[in-house]
This record gives C-alpha cells, sequence and structure tokens, in this order.
C-alpha cells in the first residue's frame, strides 16, 4: 500500500513538473587547455532535470524557469555551478581535477578522500602496474612509493619478494629474515610469513611459488595503499608494526558489459654473466697453486696437470677442453601471458569475471612457472538500505625449480665454480659426473641434477569475502564481513638414483601444508556535518580471526628404477611428520574524526587486540594513535585566490602499532614436548619454559609530515620525517645451561628507526597532444640498537647495542705483502698481522640493510604514443659476497674456476696487488687462509637501475570505431634494461648473503590489450 | 528515528556480545602439551625417562663423540691423512676443542630430577613401575654426573697433590627440576668429593631400587654396581669398587663371554654391534628410532660397514703407534685377537689405516649397539681395584687379568712366584690390559687423568701437570660462564 502511495506521488510529481514553464538552455563545455569535453553531466541542482554533453561539448537541456543554477560534473574535473545568463546560454570551462587529492583512500574500515586524511599514505593505481612480466604485484611496486623498499629474494619466476616497510626492524627475524607487513586483500588479511616447507633452507628455492600473494593477479588490481604511519596502521593493531598494504580488486560498473583481453609475450634473459678464466687461465692458476706448494715435479702437480689435460711448455698450460659453464647453466626463457575480463551491471548488481595464466620459463635451466587464476566480484543492492558484496579469488601456481645455495646441484654457483676442462657430456652423450669418474673436481656435474632430479612446488589459493551493508540513515551505516583465505602447498622432491651417490639409493621427499584462515568483523560507521562547517565522523567494530596451519611429510630412500619416483616406491622409509599450529586474534576497534571547515582535521583511533599468541598476563593490548592535520592554505590570509590554487596541509601523528610476528603460537607456554623415542617407547621431554608475560612487540611512531600542492596544480610535494621506537623486541635471553634450557623469551629488546620519505610528482609538460609528469621518491632510514636485555650488550655479532642492526663484524684486509705474496690484515692496533684472531675484527661504517632507495618514473605521452621509464636506486648497504669468496682464491683451490680479476695474482717480490700468492689449500706458510672472509667479501650494495622503459600505442577514436572496439592497446616493455653498480656478483639488487643466489633476469615482452 | 536507534543498539550489543566469549582465544597446540598436565600423567613420566635414553642415543653424547673423542685426545687414535674435517682440532690437542656434553647432560639431569620429584605423587604409576623408574632415573643421573665430573673436573686422586693442583671444583649439582621460569638458578659448582659422594649416593639408591631382570638395554641393578665399581675406582676407594664388582662377578647375569661368542660367530654376524653377550647395560637403536645417519659412530671408524647395500664410511679414525704398540702388533702382525679380529687393515689414500670394527655397521646404518657397561670392565676393575690394595690381593688380581688376556689368544701371567708382576709393574700390565681391552670405547683419556699420567702422542708429549694438561680437561660452556657469574672457569680457559 505504501509502496503504490509512493509510485503514485512520484507520477504525480512529474505530472506537475511537465506543467511548469520550460525554457531551453545550451551551451558548450570546454576544458582549461580550451578542448571540448564530451561526457559532463549537467543538471539541475536538484538533479531533476539532466543531461550530458556530445563528443564536441556542446548539450542542450530543458529546464523549468525556476531552475537558476546548473552543475556541470565529470570525473576528470572539478563540479562547477553556473547561474543560468539571461540568455539561457551557458559555456562554462572547466578545471582538471588534481585526482591525487580527491582520489579515494582506504583508511582501516573506511573510506576517505586523501584530501581528508591526516597522515601518510603511499598509493598506486592499477594502470601502474599493469603489464610487468612478473606474477607478484609487488614487483610492480618497486620504486613507486616514498617508504616503501622492495626487493627480490632472487630472480626464481614468480619468487617471494620482500617488501619493507619504513626500515621495518626485528631482532627475532634475524639476518635477511623477513620482516613482512600486513597484507589487506579486499577485506582479508593475509598472512605472508614464510610457510616453510621441504625446501626451505635445505636447496631448493621453493619459498617462491609458496608466497601467498602470488594468488593475486596484478591485472585484477584496482589500487595498492600501504598505511606507513601508526596513525592510520595502529587500527589495524597488534598486526601493523610493519606496515599495513591494502589491495582493492577492480569491480564492475553499471553499463553495458565489456569484454577486455590482454596478452603479452617476450623473453627473458640473464642480466650479466660474471668475467670467469677461461681454461688455459684456470688450469695456469691451479699449476700455480700446485708448484708453489709441492713443486713442479711433485706427484700433486703432475695429477692435476693429467686430470685437466694440462701440458706445460716454458710454465705455461695448454689444456685440452674450454667450456664456459655460464652457457650451459643459463638460457633464454620464454613467457607468455593472458588475462580475459568481464564486467558490467544495471542499477542493481555490478560484476566482473576475469582469468589468467601465465606461463614463464626462468632464465637458468629446468626452472619455470606457471599460474592460473580466477576471480569473481559480485555486488548487489537488494533494497536502499542493505546491500551485498562478494569477492572470490582462486589460483594455482607451478614451481620446478632448481637447488640452491651452496649445493652442487645449483646451476648458478656452479656456473661461475665448474672447473672449465670439464665438458658436460662425455662423447658418448653421458653426463660426464664424479660418479663415473669423468669429472675433474669435488664439485659434481650440476646436469646430474637438473636433468634427473625433480623440484616441484604448487600452490593452490582461495580468497574469498562476503560483506553485507546496511544503511540506516544518512549518517549511520554498518558492514558485516566474513572472510575466508584457504590454501594448499604441496611439494615434492625427487633424488634420480643414478646419481643420488653410493649407499643411497635415490631418495623421494613430500610436502604438504593447508592454511586455514577465517575472519569475520562487524564495524559501523558514522558521518555526520553539523551546520556545514563541523564534520564528524566516527567507526566501531569488532573482528575476529582464526588461523590454523597443518602440514603432513614423508621421505624414503631406495628406488627400485629411476623411474619411480613417488613416496610408495621408496624401499625405505626415512620420515614422516606431521605439523600443527593455530592461532586467534579478537579485537575491538574504534575511530573518531573531526573536521572544522575542511581546515583543521583531527582523528583518534584506538584497538584493543587479543591475541591466543600473548601470555596469560598480557592477553590483551591496546593500540591507539592520534593525528591532526592543519590545511594551511585555507587560511583567510592567503586569500581565497591563492587557496583555489594550492593546498598545503601540515600534519602530524603519534601512534602505537604491535606485532605478534616474533612470537611463536605457544612461545609463552610451558610445553611438553616429544623427544625421540627408546627401544620403540615414545619420548617427551619440558620443551620449553614458559613466560606468562610475553607479549607483543611495539612500535610507536611520531610523524610529522607536510603536503603542498602548487603551480596550478602541476607540482605536488609530500615530506614526511618519523622517529619509530620499537619497544618489548622479543629477545630469547641466554640462561645457564645447567638448567636443563639454554634460553627464555623475554621482551626486553628495544631499537630506534629515523627517516625521512619524500615524494614528488610534476606535470612538466602540459600541451595539447603531449604530456610529460615525473614522480619522483625518496626515502632515507637508519636504525639504532638501544637494548638488548638485562646484561647483555651483544647477539652475535650482528646485534650490538649503539649500533645498526645486522652490523657486519669482520677482519679488515689490508692486501698483499710485496715481499713474499702473503695476505695480510690490521690487528686491533692497526698494525699488520699475517694471522688475524677473532678480536681482530672491525665493525664496518654500514650494515646489511639498505638505508636509501627511492625511484623516479616518467610518463610521455603524445597522441595515441605513451613512453614510460623508471629508474630505480638503493643503497647504503653491504652485501655479504659470499660467492665471492669462492671465486677470489688465486686457484688456490684448484678444482673451482676464478674470475678474471684473479689473475693479478702476487707472483714474484716486488708485486703490488691485492690478489694473493696461489697455493693449493689456500694456507700459505705463516698466513691466514687466501680466502680467509674479511672486508674483502663484504661490497657496496648501492645501485641505480633502469627498471622498465614501456612503450604503449593507443588506437584512435576512428580506427576503434572501425573495429567496433572500444578500447586497443599494444606496448613493448624492456625490463632492468641498464644497472649502475660496482658490485661484482650477478645482481646488487638482493639483500644480505649473496650465496648462490638465482639472479633476476633482463626482460623483454610485446603486449596487446582489446576492450570490446 | 526512535527505529534507527533501536536497530543500532541491537548492533551493539551483538558486538559487545561477541567480544565477551570467553573460549575465543583458546589455543593448543598438537605436537605438544600443557607441561603440568603432562608432568602429571604416568605416560608423560615414563616418556620424559625415554627422552633421556634417546638423548644419550644422538652423535654428540654416546652416538659417537663421547666415544671417538677421549680416544683422539689420548694417545689411542688418531686423524688419517687424508679426511672429512672432523675432530682434527681435538686430535691435535687444540685447546677448546673437547668433548661437548655440558648442557645436553644438565638437560637429562633435568629431566631426571623431573621424573624423581614427580613421580611417587602420581597416583596411576604402580608401585613396581615407581620403583624401577625411580632406580633408573637415579642411575642415570649418577652416569650423568660422573660423566660431567670426569670431563670438566680434575681426577680425585690427584687434587691438593700439589702434581694436579690445588682446583678441586667439580660440577654444579641440581637436584630440583626446573620447569618453570621462576625456577631458574645460577648454581656454583660443589667439589670433586662432593659429586663424587653425591653419585655414589645416588648408585645406592638405584642398587636398592633397580631389578635384576628386563632387557640390557635399560640398566638393572648389576648395572648400579658396576658403574659404582668403576665410579669408586675413579676416586680410588679401592675396597668399595672391588665390593662393587665382586658383586657383578658373583651374579654372573652376562658371563665374560668365551672367544667364540667374544669375537664373532660368524664374520657375516659379528657379536660386536649387534647383542654382545657381555653387554651389562648399553644403548640399542631400533629401526629408524635416535639414529644418528651418516653422524653414527661405525660411520666415523670404519671403511666398509656390513650393512647391505655396502656402505663406504669417513673412516677418518686410526690407531696410533703406540696402542699398537700395546696390542703387541709388529710388521702388523700380532698374537692378540683383538687386533687381528677387531681392527681391519686397510690402505687409504697410501696410508696404512687401522680401523676398530667393534661397531661394524652390521645393521642398518647407525643402529649399531653402543655398550657403556661390559664384564670385560668390571673384571679389570676388580683387578685394578685388588692389585692397589697390598700385596696380599696381587694373585687374585693376575687372575681378573688373565681372564681377558687368554681369551685373546695371549699367554696367563703367573699368579705368584716367579714372572709375577708386582706393585707398579702389575698396575702397569693392568693399565695396559684395560688399554686393549676397552680401546676405541671412550676409555683411555679418562683413565690417563685418573691415574695421572702423561699422554704419550707423537709427536707431542703432554706432560701431566702441564699447562697443555689443562686442556685434557674439557672448558665449560662459554654461555654458561657468561650467564652464571658463580660459575668459576678450569685453569687455562
Amino acid at each position: 500500500m505504501r509502496k503504490l502511495i509512493l509510485t503514485l506521488s512520484v507520477i504525480l510529481c512529474f505530472v506537475l513538473n511537465a506543467a511548469a514553464q520550460e525554457r531551453t538552455i545550451s551551451g558548450k563545455v570546454t576544458n582549461d587547455k580550451n578542448v571540448a569535453v564530451q561526457g559532463v553531466s549537467v543538471t539541475s541542482l536538484d538533479g531533476k532535470y539532466g543531461t550530458q554533453t556530445d563528443k564536441d561539448g556542446n548539450y542542450s537541456l530543458k529546464v523549468p524557469s525556476n531552475v537558476r543554477t546548473l552543475n556541470f560534473s565529470n570525473v576528470n574535473y572539478e563540479t562547477l555551478s553556473l547561474t543560468i545568463s539571461p540568455n539561457g546560454l551557458v559555456n562554462p570551462i572547466l578545471t582538471s581535477k588534481d585526482s591525487r587529492l580527491d582520489e579515494i583512500v582506504v583508511v582501516g574500515y573506511e573510506t576517505k578522500k586523501r584530501r581528508d586524511v591526516s597522515a601518510p599514505i603511499s598509493k598506486v593505481n592499477g594502470k601502474d602496474i599493469a603489464d610487468r612480466p612478473t606474477p607478484s604485484f609487488v614487483n610492480a611496486m618497486q620504486g613507486q612509493m616514498a617508504g616503501v623498499q622492495i626487493n627480490s629474494f632472487n630472480g626464481v619466476p614468480g619468487g617471494a619478494v620482500n617488501i619493507k616497510v619504513r626500515g621495518a626492524i626485528s631482532v627475532a627475524a634475524g639476518a635477511g629474515g623477513a620482516v613482512n607487513p600486513l597484507y589487506i586483500i579486499d577485506g582479508v588479511q593475509v598472512s605472508n610469513a614464510n610457510p616453510g616447507g621441504l625446501g626451505y633452507g635445505n636447496g631448493f628455492e621453493a619459498t617462491a611459488s609458496s608466497s601467498l600473494l602470488n594468488a593475486i593477479n596484478p591485472d585484477d588490481i584496482e589500487s595498492i595503499e600501504v598505511l606507513k604511519d601508526p596513525a592510520t596502521a595502529s587500527i589495524y593493531g597488534v598486526q601493523a608494526a610493519n606496515g599495513v598494504v591494502i589491495i582493492t580488486t577492480k569491480k564492475g560498473k553499471q553499463g553495458k558489459s565489456k569484454v577486455t583481453f590482454g596478452t603479452s609475450f617476450g623473453f627473458t634473459n640473464v642480466i650479466k654473466k660474471l668475467d670467469i678464466l677461461n681454461a688455459t687461465e684456470a688450469v695456469q692458476l691451479g699449476y700455480e697453486a700446485n708448484v708453489n706448494r709441492f713443486g713442479p715435479t711433485a706427484a700433486q702437480t703432475l695429477n692435476f696437470l693429467a686430470a685437466t689435460g694440462g701440458t706445460v711448455s716454458n710454465g705455461s698450460v695448454n689444456p685440452i677442453n674450454n667450456n664456459d659453464w655460464q652457457n650451459v647453466a643459463f638460457r633464454q626463457g620464454f613467457m607468455q601471458n593472458y588475462n580475459l575480463g568481464i564486467s558490467g551491471g544495471n542499477e542493481k548488481t555490478t560484476f566482473l569475471i576475469s582469468a589468467g595464466y601465465d606461463n614463464m620459463e626462468g632464465h637458468v635451466i629446468a626452472s619455470n612457472y606457471k599460474r592460473g587464476t580466477f576471480r569473481i566480484n559480485l555486488d548487489n543492492k537488494i533494497n536502499d538500505k542493505l546491500s551485498v558484496g562478494t569477492s572470490l579469488t582462486l589460483s594455482t601456481s607451478t614451481q620446478e625449480g632448481v637447488l640452491n645455495g651452496g649445493s652442487f646441484g645449483n646451476p648458478v654457483r656452479n656456473a661461475f665454480l665448474s672447473f672449465p676442462t670439464n665438458t658436460p657430456y662425455l662423447p658418448s652423450g653421458v653426463l660426464r659426473s664424479a660418479s663415473n669418474g669423468t669429472w675433474f673436481g669435488g664439485i659434481d656435474n650440476f646436469l646430474t641434477y637438473t636433468d634427473y632430479d625433480i623440484n616441484f612446488a604448487n600452490t593452490k589459493s582461495l580468497i574469498g569475502n562476503v560483506n553485507l551493508l546496511y544503511k540506516f540513515n544518512k549518517y549511520f551505516n554498518f558492514r558485516s564481513t566474513f572472510s575466508t583465505n584457504y590454501n594448499t602447498f604441496e611439494e615434492k622432491q625427487f633424488n634420480d638414483p643414478r646419481y643420488s651417490g653410493a649407499g643411497t639409493n635415490g631418495a623421494v621427499a613430500k610436502f604438504s601444508r593447508q592454511i586455514r584462515d577465517f575472519q569475520t568483523n562487524h564495524v559501523l560507521n558514522y558521518n555526520q556535518t553539523f551546520g556545514r562547517k563541523h564534520n564528524v565522523t566516527g567507526l566501531a567494530g569488532y573482528e575476529y580471526r582464526v588461523n590454523i596451519n597443518t602440514s603432513f611429510s614423508g621421505s624414503g630412500t631406495g628406488l627400485a628404477l629411476p623411474q619411480f619416483t613417488t613416496l610408495s616406491s621408496t624401499a625405505i622409509p626415512t620420515g614422516v611428520t606431521e605439523g600443527f599450529g593455530d592461532f586467534k586474534l579478537s579485537s575491538t576497534f574504534a575511530k573518531l574524526g573531526y573536521a572544522y571547515d575542511d581546515k583543521y582535521i583531527v582523528s583518534f583511533t584506538a584497538r584493543r587486540d587479543g591475541s591466543s599468541r600473548f601470555g596469560s598476563g598480557q592477553q590483551y593490548g591496546i593500540f591507539p594513535a592520534a593525528s591532526v592535520a592543519w590545511k594551511l592554505s585555507k587560511e583567510k590570509f592567503f586569500g581565497s585566490n591563492f587557496s583555489a590554487k594550492n593546498d598545503i596541509k601540515l600534519r602530524f601523528s603519534y601512534g602505537i602499532t604491535g606485532s605478534q610476528d616474533a612470537l611463536g603460537n605457544y612461545t609463552n607456554r610451558s610445553l611438553f614436548g616429544l623427544s625421540g623415542e627408546y627401544l620403540n617407547l615414545p619420548g617427551g621431554t619440558p620443551a620449553q619454559l614458559g613466560n606468562p608475560d610475553l607479549s607483543w612487540e611495539e612500535n610507536a611512531t611520531t610523524n610529522l609530515g607536510i603536503d603542498i600542492t602548487t603551480l596550478n596544480k602541476r607540482v605536488a610535494l609530500e615530506v614526511d620525517v618519523y622517529r619509530s621506537e620499537r619497544s618489548k623486541l622479543l629477545i630469547n635471553l641466554p640462561i645457564p645451561s645447567t638448567n636443563g634450557f639454554t634460553t627464555i623469551g623475554r621482551n626486553v629488546g628495544k631499537a630506534e628507526v629515523k627517516g625521512i620519505d619524500i615524494g614528488l610528482r610534476t606535470t612538466n609538460i602540459i600541451a595539447r597532444d603531449f604530456q610529460w609528469t615525473t614522480n619522483f621518491n625518496f626515502a632515507f632510514n637508519k636504525n639504532k640498537i638501544l637494548d638488548l636485555g638485562p646484561g647483555q650488550t651483544q647477539i652475535g655479532t650482528l646485534y650490538k647495542v649503539g649500533q645498526q642492526l645486522n652490523s657486519i663484524f669482520t677482519q679488515k684486509y689490508a692486501g698483499v705483502n710485496p715481499a713474499d705474496g702473503r695476505p695480510m690484515y690490521y690487528d686491533t692496533l692497526g698494525n699488520i698481522t699475517y694471522t688475524p684472531l677473532a678480536r681482530d675484527r672491525y665493525y664496518l661504517e654500514a650494515s646489511l640493510d639498505p638505508t636509501f632507495n627511492g625511484g623516479i618514473t616518467n610518463t610521455i605521452t603524445y597522441k595515441g604514443f605513451e613512453l614510460r621509464f623508471q629508474f630505480i636506486y638503493q643503497g647504503g648497504n653491504y652485501i655479504q659476497n659470499s660467492d665471492a669468496s669462492f671465486v677470489q682464491r688465486a686457484g688456490s683451490t684448484f678444482d673451482r674456476n676464478q674470475i678474471k680479476s684473479q689473475m693479478e695474482r702476487w707472483q714474484k717480490p716486488g708485486d703490488i696487488t691485492r690478489v694473493p700468492r696461489p697455493y693449493q689449500g689456500g694456507t700459505l706458510p705463516s698466513a691466514a687462509s687466501n680466502f680467509l672472509f674479511s672486508d674483502r667479501f663484504f661490497e657496496r650494495g648501492d645501485f641505480a637501475r633502469l627498471k622498465e622503459v614501456t612503450l604503449t600505442y593507443n588506437f584512435s577514436r576512428e580506427l576503434l570505431d572501425r573495429f567496433k572496439l572500444s578500447n586497443a592497446s599494444f606496448f613493448i616493455s624492456g625490463f632492468n634494461l641498464a644497472t649502475w653498480s660496482n658490485y661484482t656478483g650477478y645482481d646488487p639488487e638482493l639483500q644480505g648473503n649473496d650465496f648462490g643466489t638465482y639472479p633476476q633476469a633482463r626482460q623483454s615482452t610485446l603486449g596487446l590489450n582489446v576492450t570490446f | 528515528m526512535k527505529n534507527t536507534f533501536f536497530k543500532l543498539s541491537i548492533v551493539l550489543f551483538a558486538i559487545a556480545n561477541l567480544t565477551s566469549c570467553k573460549k575465543q582465544l583458546e589455543t593448543a597446540p598438537k605436537n605438544s602439551l600443557d607441561l603440568t598436565f603432562a608432568l602429571n600423567t604416568r605416560e608423560g613420566l615414563q616418556a620424559t625417562l625415554i627422552s633421556i635414553y634417546n638423548s644419550m642415543q644422538g652423535s654428540g653424547y654416546y652416538g659417537r663423540d663421547f666415544v671417538v673423542i677421549p680416544e683422539l685426545l689420548a694417545d689411542n687414535c688418531e686423524i688419517t691423512t687424508n679426511n672429512t674435517n672432523r675432530f682434527i682440532n681435538q686430535a691435535n690437542n687444540t685447546p677448546n676443542n673437547h668433548v661437548n656434553i655440558w648442557s645436553g647432560a644438565y638437560s637429562n639431569i633435568n629431566r631426571a630430577n623431573v621424573v624423581l620429584s614427580a613421580i611417587d605423587a602420581n597416583p596411576s604409576v604402580t608401585a613396581l613401575e615407581k620403583q624401577v623408574w625411580k632406580g633408573e632415573a637415579y642411575f642415570l643421573r649418577a652416569l650423568l654426573y660422573h660423566d660431567l665430573v670426569r670431563t670438566y673436573a680434575r681426577a680425585p686422586l690427584y687434587l691438593n697433590s700439589g702434581r694436579g693442583g690445588v682446583f678441586d671444583l667439580g660440577v654444579p649439582i641440581l637436584t630440583t627440576p626446573v620447569i618453570a621460569a621462576n625456577a631458574i638458578v645460577l648454581p656454583a659448582r660443589k667439589t670433586v668429593s662432593e659429586v663424587y659422594d653425591f653419585i655414589i649416593q645416588d648408585l645406592t639408591l638405584a642398587n636398592s631400587l633397580l631389578l635384576n631382570t628386563g632387557s640390557n638395554y635399560r640398566p638393572r641393578r648389576v648395572a648400579a654396581q658396576a658403574l659404582a665399581a668403576r665410579v669408586e675406582l675413579y676416586r680410588g676407594n679401592w675396597a668399595q669398587s672391588e665390593r662393587w664388582a665382586d658383586s657383578v662377578i658373583l651374579q654372573n647375569t652376562t658371563p665374560l663371554a668365551p672367544a667364540l661368542t667374544y669375537f664373532n660367530n660368524t664374520a657375516a654376524a659379528p657379536s660386536w654391534g649387534n647383542a654382545h653377550p657381555e653387554q651389562i647395560f648399553g644403548l640399542g637403536y631400533q629401526t629408524g628410532e635416535g639414529n644418528p645417519g651418516t653422524d653414527c659412530l661405525q660411520y666415523i671408524y670404519y671403511r666398509n660397514l656390513l650393512v647391505t647395500p655396502s656402505i663406504q664410511g669417513y673412516a677418518d679414525v686410526t690407531t696410533q703407534l703406540s696402542l699398537r704398540n700395546d696390542m703387541g702388533v709388529v710388521a702388523n702382525v700380532s698374537t692378540d685377537q683383538r687386533f687381528t679380529r677387531l681392527v681391519n687393515l686397510q690402505v687409504k689414500s697410501s696410508q696404512q689405516c687401522y680401523f676398530s670394527t667393534k661397531w661394524p655397521g652390521l645393521r642398518t646404518l647407525g643402529q649399531d649397539d653402543i655398550m657403556l657397561l661390559r664384564t670385560s670392565e668390571v673384571v679389570l676393575t676388580r683387578a685394578e681395584a685388588r692389585a692397589n690394595q697390598g700385596i696380599a690381593k696381587e694373585p687374585l688380581a693376575i687372575a681378573d687379568l688373565n681372564q681377558t688376556r687368554t681369551r685373546a689368544g695371549l699367554t696367563a701371567l703367573p699368579t705368584s712366584g716367579v714372572g709375577a708382576p708386582t706393585g707398579a709393574a702389575l698396575l702397569n700390565e693392568i693399565a695396559k690390559e684395560r688399554r686393549v681391552e676397552l680401546a676405541y670405547e671412550g676409555h683411555r683419556l679418562f683413565d690417563l687423568l685418573r691415574t695421572g699420567k702423561d699422554v704419550n702422542k707423537n709427536p707431542s708429549n703432554i706432560i701431566f701437570g702441564s699447562n697443555a694438561y689443562d686442556y685434557l680437561i674439557a672448558g665449560i660452556l662459554q654461555a654458561d660462564h657468561d650467564t652464571n657469574p658463580n660459575l668459576v672457569r678450569n685453569p687455562g680457559y
């Protein structure tokens, strides 16, 4: 009945309106560059009358005479209201929006316009990360956000990526350990903590494809935001100390259904090869090493020459074979990518369905990566008050890989270490190998691994959520979200019995893991403006999360035939394990914001987190934050003319966030654990001393920032300085082992991080057909350890009070004694010593962690062409080049190849060089080893890199119309095209320890995107 | 508005309701249990006891290091020229390279203390189990303390003697279990004689509680007595040592084996490494359990392990000339069957090597039995204890000595009259016999230390009481010195 009345009154209303006196208003809409604007909606203020401009910017609209003002609006321009002139002509000139200020950012359970935010947030949009030849969106964020440092751990296709927000630190993570931010994908919290497996630390680079973030197809992403500061992040409480990364995927839009299709293919190659010795040089060094130790006619020397096929004439050698193993290990890989999306909807329902497929061959033999993704995003308005939305991602990724680190099966490492007189195959086609006695040297032919063994991993992931939104009235709404994240990971290793070594006869190991994560949150939102100038916002909510992680593994040895590759076919079972872990979080949170006249903005948040990981004495933690912002440009003394064209905002915030990553699921408890077995009886033992006071690690950050948008909004600058005090760091304090335990965990560590983030966006040239914009960012941060617990000033050498985390404490190399070729070092007094002691070590002035990083991206558009090129840079750190300690031995380990610089070895008294005298075994009489680990093997990690060049051609309107397309473009891209660095290893982009690390690739791709 | 207010209050009520559930933060590990709960179960206590055996099976303790290293530090064994870099520093007596059982032993002592403190109050443990498990815990605690005191402290007979120095500190004694953070202590070292008194006290209790039934892979009453005989011998309580040894031998549970079963029944199934007939107490390895893999004893000692398919061990440990001399080896030939049948001659990288085959690798890799107490040791202990009690007991001592001598194919020594050794000569004869009989089993270093002898290593002799001698006694874990100010350092460290 009520509905009927409503319908009737609407009809009545139309009738009445039609009866009023009408007139026709017309005009042409142009922009500030005098270009006609199509698609501007022209409406009366009450929205009852409206039309759109045509492609020449013209419009014509009939309105009753009581309509005095028209509204002109378009997403790309500032909305303009103009009074209708007596002649009925209105020709507005629209000014372009500064889209950055009005873009929507997600700020912890609510969305806001950037201009209303009082704390720093970094954001990249989907188009800035599309069409990259990496399966993870994280790579694509590199160099685009100030204060967000992104590094690939390695170059494995689909490899895991390290993301560090504002130099996030953790003592518990250890050197090179990841300090992960919290990832929120369409409202679902996703952990990216290393899930472990068979291969982790055991050779196979499988951490790569198991990265949970690879579940998301970068093509589906609308935007990525990073909450760097506690003022915004603290609403995520104990999970937010290392920043929060919020990923929002694309949604369907009202209107005709759109079909988009994209494809690209390309090649991947190793960026550089090391300049290693050829066979003649390598045998020469090995020969000298033997002669110097044993003499020219000793059995050892003659054996060496016989084994390497060398003959000596006049003191120089002539080997038979010469093989650069880098050509065996590296190859050109082919990669391809396909994406299909369908989206659309009406005023009730919008939808997006997408599917993607990637296939990447690695540039290192026997490594490749495949992924399929599927997504459905659906939104429906049930009625005026209630709407429902869902998003669902399914993905599977498969990786075949190679062993890493010091393994003989690692092609990367053995590409430069394998002796060049070895060739891969015997003339018969059989592999040369140590096991058939046709191989020279202690490192086996890596092809006996890569050609025969299996290293396989598969990850399947489901991330989905359903949310209900109920609007009580204009001011209040309530949202309930239910989400799940389900992940399975399967890993398999098979060692072929033909090459698995005597007595083993092949081995098989299998690992499988499942993560089940359920989350729900319920949030009440409030937003009301009083008397035009007072805006009050607020929210209150509850959230609950359960995460369960189960795993299973089995292994066995002894295979009847190499063709049997399953666990069932092993003769001797060697191990079975089942793993289990769970944690729960229960949290309440609230936020209150107040803005006066859009000029003064204050905001308070607080979250109370309860975690099953905290001890019973500290089950709940409260994480508050406050921020204020002052929009200086709005002040009267600047004048309204100024404030229309400029925007200056000062921001200050302080807040506390937490991290529970350092805590294991049950670290706080006294536990009784299994401990082997004896005579078929199971053993068990007190396994952990509980500490009920164990709790979160804390990050209290003070941030001061300024945003300036000026020069007709063509320059936008954001600068933030901050100091984070990291306290309650989890330290495993040693206790006397006579107690039966060696450590007990306590929240006693303290450290600080100080830094600055600068972001600058400029529109350098803006003309009719030509536009050039630049996005520059720079971040610097440095940390210092303040406390490591009572009575403890040092943990190992990496952590020392007063030093940076991951500091380097090592011997100082002093070159070679010109008289006898012995390596020299400095002792504690700065004097030369040949046999340095442990105490003769020094702290290097920088640590393993980079202190600065950033990027500069230029985009130039001319008519249909768009050229984008991006440089990234990073530095202030050392890389521990462990590989160098093997290839810089002056031939003293005679079965390993060396790099060219080693030819500058000391040969005769008076030689001035940094390369010691070759000496088999490496230890010259009365000297330390030729390759003693010293500052010689720590190299500066500073680099700049031309990361990307992409040229895109967008089809012109005419062409599109002819083919009945709504959009189409071609692109050609190159990645990692040039690198400037003094680092002698393959790739300075990695951090920490370079030990046979799979290097990054240079990639070139060609692609096409079409929208129907 | 009223409607909205009503709906809002329902929502707020629902939120408040959700947050008040008490179980929402409860989680439970599945591979571990709450400690208090577990220690109140019968099975938890049994598992704790079992874990001590499991821990001792490991390669850091009896599984390898505690057997091999005392041989390398002393004059019995050395590392082959071509080697895998294992134990080189111990073979060269480089300071700070010794066995490292400190934290492992105390962890096991804590477990024994847990059992001893919790077992009486547990109603589900039967009376018999209480008796035997306590007996085992006392025995194991005594074994662990004796291993600690002979590794980390000076020998009892030479304390304050002027020759051995005046440093008489033993090791800390802990008898209260540490199962909570507030129970952590910073214990000081007790004197050597206090530690020995404590060990004998534990063994006396074990002797009164243990039975003589059951497997010899767990301690029986004879094991407690055999260990007591050893401990009393170490501190020169000769009569007591003899009494305990007598008791073991008289009970005859594992009589001295004749040559046939002592060496091997057949070459394919040797007695050594597999249920040896004279094992009083030893560690057994079932398939797949506690297996140190390539870190096992036979891998470091032996080259061609008997397991099928055959495996080549590291074979890094060969026999020093000094031991071969005592074995009567001349030009690689000896009449002593302990050389001909238990030492394997091989050329490794053009070096003539002598590998022990006491752990022949008969069963799956790493699963040979490791004997900790055997009858021959008890017989030789009694011989030494008797010989030290004056001339009257010397014939008895020689009779003991002859038992292992004749079995090995050596001639019997006259027990009296012409040719019968006496005094220091007899003691030397016993020491030599003990060295040969117990070779490779981890006794040599401690036998030299407790008798105050030099270590005659070629080329570096270590003179009794010298600086270098300090390093035959292990240094206490640095981490413990760092965290425990009450712990006095050993001289030289």
